[in-house]
């Protein structure tokens, strides 16, 4: 006997041990699975942060250039020299020589397009040639050989004293900007013909630049800007669409990609962004737009073919600048001084520069994430096309001169207004629903209410969100009246509660128990019922038939179907089972001696839960309240699919909102993996996560507060 | 009044049926026959607008090759890239042309480009709730009322029915605008082509597909969206649309599409990876020249998308080679 009860003490101990190890195994398991999974969004995140990097990898000398461009995959550089012939520059210094063939030697200059695609040159008898410049990829076993192809698209006279500004082209059309001592001309040179368009531009023509298309022109003359909209083949323009006065003397000017933007470099460093924005009465002015960091004379500005940054040449050194971060990426180690030359790869990969004497350097690129800065994820910004700063969310567009809008503020606000207002729905009426069902309900009414709410966590997310959003939505923006009458529902009732309770005590006594719970449901459906069949008279009556258009024009509020009423209805949905449930068990485990004693004392059932229990499990009850706003930040589903997703900053009860999660799960999938989109919304996830355990953290400390202080009680 | 708005709206619909009864595959197409037998798992990752049309080329692929399974994902165009690259996928339906970023990311991982196919032309509509008087868009109205950028040149914001005309209980009612998710290639070339690469407003309603842009404007009568013309339903209607101010609306139908006068026509593409060296997958050729048969573009009408002419099938299918 007595050795069976050691032995069965033994088993109990190794059991026990053994239980001990698998909780104390698990919990570690939990917690290193956290801290992986927040190691992980670190990593990704990090990357974000890392500085752009520029090498120089090596010289290859040539002729005297006038002009270069590189290959997609930048195996060589394309110089034109003087000389009239084309030298493919290999980087083991293998030189490849085409000859220009009809054009007379001894080029006075020669331009490349942005895209390297169009070579336009003025040769020594003072003809314009246009050439379109390809190298088409074919395939020698497995080793890619570029196959270069030039091919002249037409010539015209210009005469003397004339410079080459810009050169775009499409197919076989090319367009050139020329400049001269009195104005600019645009030629448009294409297989059927040659066309000129003058622009009447006051003084003569320092740099200038054309958009894309060749529909627009930015001039700079020694003293102001102007634009030129609409440049079609053969139409004269007597005067430019906006100009405006510059405050320095520019010498070199450039379209960004996406053609918004002018950069203009000035003879003292100056670098500014300058673009045309409708003016207020009418007709378009020219904004100055951006400010950049100043330094020695601007040689040249070569833009980027795949984003937002562009190269300034000075006359010793050159940078990398970006537009939408207003930053300077990275200088090039090593610039050659003098350089003529200096352009960025077509995918951004690197840069090259030649040098008077010809010599040819290069620099590999890796400017990882420049559009993603402190500034651009947290304040306003500047954005192209733009009156004035501001926060926006529109992260991906259909080409690639769209300029990504990666500001995480409209997704933070979204985030806690879709919070918010689900929890001044769902809050009060779970915690009230936790005190009636614990301290005043008939307990077989409290068996059956409690699994019931407790059921509708059991809903998925997804269902809520889809009945929201195709149900609920129409349904409030029908009947706005109820919708607010049910909102008021709960404080009314709390309003008689208050009336009733200075009632004679003889009739308080005659109501009580499942009789009271019925008047309070009787009261509801008859005030449901009247709401409902007043609702149309009361639209005729003091809205004018609906409320909707009345709140527009009246007070000018727009409403949107899907906004933040429909959401805190659906949001407060899921909450409310958490709240409820927690703050049921804080006010269970109030120990019972508690109340039973505060009764004694002759307090009323209400005194006591408000004097007693309520203090008791108020750490309960606050622990109950963060977990729903914790749940409330991280839900997904509901606020995707009843939001609309519009990533505004309005915190109005009749817009909707674009939360981070809800961004996370649309955006995710479609992000290229590695790409700034991609990282910006895993650093999105780690402050979420942030979020939800800052919450939790606030929920642990304040309770264990609250604990100490009214330990007491409970103890 | 209303006899004359009924009957203006019964010659719509009916003159709508006529225009989807007149579409019809050129009979010089040739039908489909087998080159190989071909089995596998043949999957497609991409376009939400084209998901409809992958599944039913996909029923009708199998129903001449039945040990083929075909695997269709459309969650938006923008997926397509990233699916090539890590090779889950053999087919890209996207509905809009690739961004030269993406074409680089496949060239990096392949050191060759993607191969574009195009399969269909869509015409992109502007929906309107069915009881919307409204006549006629132009894209700067249109660009006006979705673009805070308004790069169409209209002169201010229009933000209520009755800055566009419409009279009586519309004056003075906002214009609640649906739209799609930036995944989306329609979102892409709505962006390009009505909003002249202008930004989006903050209060366009994204929603995730584009039967839910349609479903939207059908439960709001002020709504107004856009998406492609294989998911108009009777509760909305498709605006006629011009091009300039004032010009000439059309109907996004197939003669308007072809002839290149609705403004907002497209071509829906299938992108594959093909080694320029070697011959294309025999499985993912045969689903490609089973697209570009008699039989694929048939599909292509029952699904409420438009056709490709003879003259660009034969271009297609010379890409196969």
């Amino acid at each position: 006997m007595k050795g069976d009860t050691a032995r069965f003490r033994a088993r109990a101990r190794a059991i026990d041990r053994w239980m001990a190890g698998l909780i104390t195994g698990g919990g570690a398991a939990v917690l290193v699975a956290t801290l992986l999974l927040v190691l992980f969004l670190v990593i990704e995140t990090v990357p974000l942060l890392r500085s752009p990097r520029a090498s120089a990898e090596g010289v290859v000398p040539q002729g005297v250039p006038l002009a270069a461009s590189e290959d997609e995959y930048r195996e060589r550089v394309t110089v034109v020299g003087a000389e009239g012939d084309l030298h493919l520059v290999g980087r083991d210094g293998e030189v490849e020589v085409i000859p220009l063939g009809e054009v007379k030697p001894a080029l006075e200059q020669a331009l490349f397009s942005a895209d390297g695609r169009f070579l336009a040159v003025i040769d020594g008898v003072g003809r314009l040639h246009a050439l379109s410049w390809r190298q088409r990829v074919t395939w020698e076993g497995e080793k890619r050989v570029l196959q270069p192809r030039l091919r002249a698209i037409a010539a015209t006279a210009v005469g003397d004293g004339k410079h080459l500004l810009a050169v775009v082209g499409e197919g076989n059309t090319a367009k050139v900007l020329v400049g001269s001592e009195d104005g600019a001309s645009l030629v448009h040179l294409s297989e059927d013909g040659v066309s000129t368009t003058n622009l009447a531009v006051a003084g003569a023509a320092v740099a200038g630049a054309l958009a894309a298309s060749g529909a627009q022109a930015w001039i700079a003359t020694a003293t102001g800007l102007q634009w030129f909209q609409r440049l079609d083949p053969g139409v004269s323009l007597s005067e430019p669409t906006a100009s405006v006065p510059l405050g320095f003397r520019p010498s070199a000017a450039a379209v960004l990609l996406g053609d918004v933007t002018v950069v203009l470099g000035g003879e003292s460093g100056e670098v500014e962004a300058w673009q045309a924005l409708p003016a207020a009465g009418g007709g378009w002015r020219l904004d100055h737009a951006a400010r950049f960091q100043g330094g020695e004379r601007v040689v040249a500005v070569a833009p980027s073919q795949r984003e937002k940054s562009f190269l300034v040449q000075r006359v010793t050194t050159a940078e990398i600048l970006h537009l939408t971060s207003r930053r300077t990426l990275v200088a090039l180690p090593e610039f050659p001084p003098g350089a003529v030359l200096a352009r960025l790869s077509q995918r951004l990969d690197g840069a090259f520069a030649v040098t008077a004497e010809g010599a040819v350097h290069r620099w590999g690129l890796q400017l990882h994430h420049p559009e993603a800065s402190f500034a651009t994820l947290f304040l306003p910004v500047r954005y192209e096309g733009y009156e004035r700063a501001d926060v926006v969310w529109q992260s991906s567009g259909g080409s690639a001169g769209f300029e990504p809008k990666l500001s995480l503020l409209p997704l933070i606000v979204g985030t806690l207004k879709g919070a918010l207002y689900a929890l001044l729905f769902s809050a009060p009426l779970a915690l009230a629903g936790a005190l009636y069902v614990n301290q005043f309900a008939p307990r077989r009414l409290r068996e059956v209410v409690k699994p019931v709410i407790e059921l509708m966590a059991a809903v998925p997310s997804v269902v809520v969100g889809f009945l929201a959003a195709l149900f609920l939505a129409p349904l409030v923006r029908e009947h706005l009246l109820i919708s607010a009458g049910v909102l008021l529902a709960a404080p009314s009732v709390a309003a008689v509660a208050v009336v009733w309770s200075v009632a004679p005590a003889r009739w308080q006594r005659r109501l009580s128990g499942t009789r009271e719970l019925l008047v309070v449901l009787g009261m509801l459906v008859v005030a449901g019922t009247s709401l409902i069949l007043l609702e149309p008279h009361l639209h005729q009556a003091w809205f004018g038939g609906d409320v909707v258009h009345w709140l527009y024009d009246r007070l000018g509020v727009s409403y949107d179907q899907r906004n933040a009423v429909v959401v805190g209805f659906a949001l407060g949905f899921a909450v409310i089972p958490i709240i409820f449930t927690i703050a049921e068990d804080a006010l269970s485990n109030v120990p019972p001696s508690l109340v039973a004693a505060s009764m004694a004392l002759g307090a009323t059932p209400w005194e006591a839960a408000r004097t007693v229990v309520i203090p008791a499990a108020s750490p309960g009850l606050f622990a109950a309240v963060m977990l729903g706003l914790g749940r409330a930040v991280g839900e997904t589903m509901i606020v995707l699919m009843a939001t609309g997703n519009t990533p505004l900053m309005s915190m109005s009860p009749f817009n909707g909102m674009r939360t981070m999660a809800a961004t996370i799960a649309v955006e995710l999938p479609e992000a290229p993996y590695g790409g700034t989109l991609y990282r910006v919304l895993i650093l999105t996830a780690l402050l979420l996560f942030c979020f939800t355990f800052a919450i939790n953290m606030v929920a642990a400390a304040v309770a264990e507060r609250l604990r100490k202080r009214f330990g007491r009680l409970a103890a | 009044m209303s006899t004359t708005k009924l009957l203006a709206a019964t010659l719509l619909a009916v003159s709508a049926t006529v225009a989807a009864q007149v579409v019809a595959v050129d009979p010089s197409l040739p039908r489909y026959q087998k080159q190989a037998t071909v089995s596998g798992n043949l999957n497609s990752v991409g376009s939400d607008t084209m998901n409809n049309l992958m599944t039913l080329w996909a029923e009708g692929f199998r129903r001449h090759h039945p040990t083929v399974k075909v695997q269709v994902e459309g969650k938006g165009s923008s997926t397509a890239p990233a699916a090539l690259i890590a090779g889950t996928a053999q087919l890209g339906p996207m509905s809009r042309d690739m961004k030269p970023s993406e074409e680089d990311a496949i060239e990096e991982k392949y050191s060759f480009g993607p191969t574009q196919i195009r399969t269909a032309l869509d015409t992109l509509a502007v929906y309107v709730n069915k009881d919307n008087p409204i006549a006629a868009l132009s894209l700067p109205e249109i660009d006006a009322m979705y673009s805070k950028s308004r790069k169409g040149g209209y002169p201010h914001d229009l933000t209520t029915w009755g800055q566009l005309g419409l009279k009586g209980t519309w004056v003075g009612r906002p214009i609640s605008l649906y739209g799609r998710n930036s995944a989306s290639g329609t979102y892409g070339f709505f962006k390009d082509h009505a909003l002249f690469k202008g930004d989006f407003k903050d209060t366009v309603k994204e929603q995730p597909g584009s039967a839910s842009v349609v479903q939207g404007v059908s439960e709001d009568l002020y709504g107004i969206g856009y998406s492609g013309i294989g998911y108009r339903t009777s509760g909305v209607r498709a605006v006629p649309v011009s091009e300039k101010l004032g010009g000439t609306p059309y109907e996004p139908t197939y003669e308007h599409a072809v002839g290149g006068r609705y403004p907002l026509a497209r071509y829906l593409y299938i992108y594959i990876v093909r080694d320029p060296r070697r011959p294309v997958d025999p499985l993912t050729r045969e689903f490609l020249r089973y697209v570009l048969s008699r039989e694929g573009q048939e599909i292509v009408v029952k699904d409420g998308y438009l056709p490709l002419p003879p003259k660009v099938v034969a271009e297609e299918l010379a890409k196969l080679q």
